[in-house]
C-alpha cells in the first residue's frame, strides 16, 4: 500500500487536474471556455494546471481561429487516457486494501 | 460619518476623510506610518512567506471544494458528455426536418423527400456548426461529443430489429401481401426508425429526455397506425406533425432555459 501511495501520479491526483482530465475524458476535443464553465475553476488556475498537463504529455494543445475569433482547443492524449485509468487502479487498490 | 479605505504602500488601511494639513501632521507625528518605506526585515518575509502559502492552500481547498460538489468523477464525465446538447438545436432542426417530410407528405410531393434526406446528410451537420457558432459556443465553450461507438453493428441491428417487429404486426394484422396493411403501419415504421437517432443522441449525452422522445416516436408511431384505416399514406404526415410539434416545444424550452442560465461570454483563448 506504501509502495502505491509513493508511486500515485500526482499530476493527476491534484484535484484541480482529476477535474480537467474528468472532462477532457468525457468529449472529443473542447476549448478554454467550456472547460472553464465545466469545472468552474478560475482563468489563471485553469491556465496554470493545462500548461503542466501539456508540459507532461497528457493534453494536446491546438490554436485555431473561428470567424477571426482565436479557439485554443484541448484534447486528452492516449497517454493521458493511461494515465488516469493507472491512477483509477492504483486508487482502486489502495481503497480496498484499507477495507 | 462613513469611513473611506485608504491604501498606504502595502499597508490598506480604513481612516476619516482628513484634510491635507491634518494628513501631514498624522504623518509626522508617526500616528501613520506607510510600510513601504521601511526595509523588509526577516519577520517580514517569513510572513510574505507564510501568507502565499496559505493562500496557494486555499487554491487547493476550492479546488478540492468543487470536486466535491461535483460529487464524482463519473458525475463530472457524465456532465460534461451531455453540455454539448445543453441548447436545444438539435430538436429544432429535428423540429423542422419533420415539419417539412409532413408539408410534403401532405401535398403529395413525397416524391422530394429522397432530396430532403440527401439535404439533411449534406447540409443539416453544416447548418447546426454556423448556428452554434453563433449561440452555443460564445457562451458556454466549444466542445465535440464523443461518439459512443465505433461499431456500425449496433444501427444495422436496431434496423433489423424495427423493420422485423413491423413486419411481424403486419403479417399479423391484415398479412404481408396487403397494400393497405403496409399503408397502416406505414407511420410505426417511421416511427421506429426515427428513434434511432434519439437513442444514438441519449447514448452519446446521457441525457433521459432523448430516452423520452425515442419512446414518444414509437408510441406516436404506433398509435396513428392503430388509427389509421390504411386508405392512404397520410397518417405518416399525421405522426411528422406530432413530432415536429413535440420537438419545438422541447427545443424552445430547452434554448430558452439555456439563454436564460448563459449569458454572453467574450472570446475566451487561454491567457
Amino acid at each position: 500500500m506504501i509502495e502505491d501511495l509513493s508511486d500515485i501520479d500526482r499530476v493527476v491526483h491534484e484535484p484541480g487536474r482529476l477535474l480537467i482530465l474528468a472532462v477532457l475524458r468525457a468529449v472529443e476535443r473542447a476549448d478554454f471556455l467550456f472547460l472553464l464553465e465545466q469545472t468552474g475553476l478560475t482563468k489563471g488556475n485553469l491556465s496554470s494546471h493545462m500548461r503542466k498537463l501539456e508540459a507532461v504529455g497528457y493534453v494536446d494543445v491546438e490554436k485555431t481561429y473561428v470567424d477571426r475569433i482565436p479557439r485554443t482547443l484541448y484534447r486528452l492524449t492516449d497517454r493521458g487516457a493511461a494515465a488516469i485509468a493507472e491512477y483509477r487502479a492504483q486508487m482502486e487498490r489502495m481503497l480496498a486494501s484499507l477495507s | 460619518m462613513p469611513s473611506n479605505p485608504w491604501s498606504f504602500g502595502c499597508v490598506r488601511v480604513a481612516v476619516r476623510p482628513l484634510g491635507p494639513s491634518a494628513l501631514g501632521s498624522a504623518v509626522k507625528s508617526g500616528r501613520l506610518v506607510c510600510s513601504a518605506d521601511r526595509p523588509e526585515t526577516k519577520k517580514a518575509t517569513a510572513k510574505k512567506a507564510t501568507a502565499q502559502k496559505a493562500t496557494a492552500q486555499k487554491a487547493t481547498a476550492q479546488e478540492e471544494v468543487i470536486v466535491a460538489r461535483h460529487n464524482t468523477v463519473d458525475r463530472i464525465e457524465r456532465g460534461a458528455a451531455a453540455a454539448p446538447y445543453q441548447d436545444g438545436i438539435l430538436e429544432l432542426f429535428a423540429a423542422a426536418l419533420f415539419l417539412g417530410v409532413a408539408l410534403l407528405w401532405q401535398g403529395d410531393r413525397g416524391a422530394f423527400i429522397p432530396f430532403l434526406a440527401l439535404g439533411v446528410v449534406f447540409g443539416a451537420g453544416g447548418a447546426v456548426a454556423w448556428v452554434k457558432n453563433k449561440i452555443t459556443y460564445p457562451r458556454v465553450g466549444y466542445a465535440e461529443p464523443r461518439a459512443p461507438g465505433e461499431s456500425p453493428w449496433g444501427g444495422v441491428a436496431f434496423l433489423a430489429v424495427g423493420l422485423g417487429v413491423v413486419v411481424a404486426v403486419i403479417a399479423g394484422t391484415g398479412g404481408l401481401t396487403s397494400a393497405d396493411s403496409w399503408r397502416r403501419w406505414a407511420p410505426f415504421l417511421a416511427g421506429l426508425l426515427s428513434s434511432g437517432g434519439f437513442w444514438y443522441a441519449a447514448a452519446s449525452s446521457g441525457l433521459w429526455r432523448y430516452r423520452v422522445l425515442a419512446t414518444y416516436s414509437i408510441a406516436l408511431g404506433f398509435i396513428v397506425s392503430l388509427v389509421s384505416d390504411g386508405s392512404s399514406y397520410r397518417p405518416v404526415a399525421t405522426y411528422a406533425i406530432g413530432m415536429a410539434a413535440v420537438l419545438a416545444g422541447v427545443g424552445i424550452f430547452t434554448l430558452v432555459r439555456f439563454l436564460r442560465r448563459h449569458p454572453r461570454a467574450g472570446p475566451m483563448v487561454a491567457p
